[in-house]
């Protein structure tokens, strides 16, 4: 009998496609969850969103050096007063 | 003897190169009292992107610092100080992780919040939304990666730890499990649930969404 990819939930196919980008999901795993991303429009969206998190993740880590995000990500003035008299 | 070797093995010098290698130092290096204005921000930056708790991050600053005042010889100029600089903190923000890992469990407890995302058949309960995201424009840097930033802070601690070094670092999976001692399954449920988590935090915060709530 002809084995066909099993049919998953969302969950599983969330767990599938993170464990795309992580490691390595067997081919028969990549075609069960390649058939569950065709007949469900919310996992498709999903997909693509882990896709632009982990790309922004990275631009984060590279632009974080020269880019301030917020008023919180400065160094405390006590913080920079103990340490200005630690360090010279 | 030792010295000698060692030289010879990192790379033979030239007459005269000796000299010019203490002049690259010396230029890139500043005196160490402008280190804290120079580059205190971009250190605690770096440290706060990777870990939560503030006082830790100033505390991971500072060690840096203390470190590179006692090996300051090690600096050969052959980078930015800067960048020498974040790869001593790179380092300590690792022993860091380890440090706190220890005595990690095994089995990973359930993580609520995301079982609440699904219904129990495991369909997803509220539909994933369209974001209007285009990753090269640059609404991705002044909206979504500040929104990230403050997802990745709500995160709990092993998620958050997972998703930084393996997603953000891209450190290879046997080194964060390692690092954070877990199985390699359990990095990659931890992984899962932290994706999981940030795109549901980035949607509630309203990521490419017409007037999004910026906090
Ligand atoms: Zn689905």
């Amino acid at each position: 009998m002809l084995k066909l990819p099993k049919i998953l939930n969302c969950r599983a196919a969330a767990e599938m496609s993170c464990r795309r980008r992580d490691g390595q999901l067997s081919h028969w795993d990549r075609a069960t969850l390649a058939v569950h991303l065709i007949i469900c429009a919310g996992c498709r969206l999903m997909d693509r969103q882990f896709a632009l998190m982990d790309k922004a993740a990275r631009q984060l880590a590279f632009l974080n050096a020269g880019t301030k995000t917020s008023e919180n990500d400065a160094l405390s003035p006590e913080a920079r007063k103990r340490l200005k008299k630690l360090i010279r | 003897m030792n010295r000698i070797t060692g030289r010879i093995l990192e790379q033979p010098l030239g007459i005269g190169e000796a000299t010019q290698l203490d002049q690259r130092r010396a230029d890139k290096c500043p005196s160490a009292e402008l280190w804290v204005d120079q580059y205190g921000d971009l250190l605690f930056r770096y440290a706060r992107l990777r870990v939560a708790d503030r006082a830790n991050c100033e505390e991971l600053v500072q060690e840096t610092f203390l470190a590179a005042l006692k090996g300051k010889e090690n600096f050969k100029g052959q980078c930015e100080f800067s960048t020498w600089l974040v790869g001593i903190l790179k380092h300590k923000i690792t022993d860091h992780f380890r440090r706190q890992e220890r005595d990690a469990a095994d089995t990973l407890p359930d993580d609520q919040v995301v079982d609440g995302m699904f219904s129990r058949f495991g369909k997803w309960k509220k539909f994933p939304r369209r974001w209007h995201v285009n990753p090269e424009d640059s609404a991705m840097e002044s909206e979504v990666l500040p929104m990230l930033q403050r997802c990745m802070e709500a995160l709990p601690e092993a998620q958050r730890k997972a998703f930084v070094l393996s997603v953000m670092d891209e450190q290879n999976s046997d080194v964060v499990c390692k690092t954070l001692s877990v199985s390699s399954t359990n990095l990659y449920v931890l992984l899962h649930r932290a994706r999981l988590r940030l795109r549901d935090c980035l949607e509630k915060k309203g990521i490419g969404q017409v007037g999004a709530v910026k906090d």
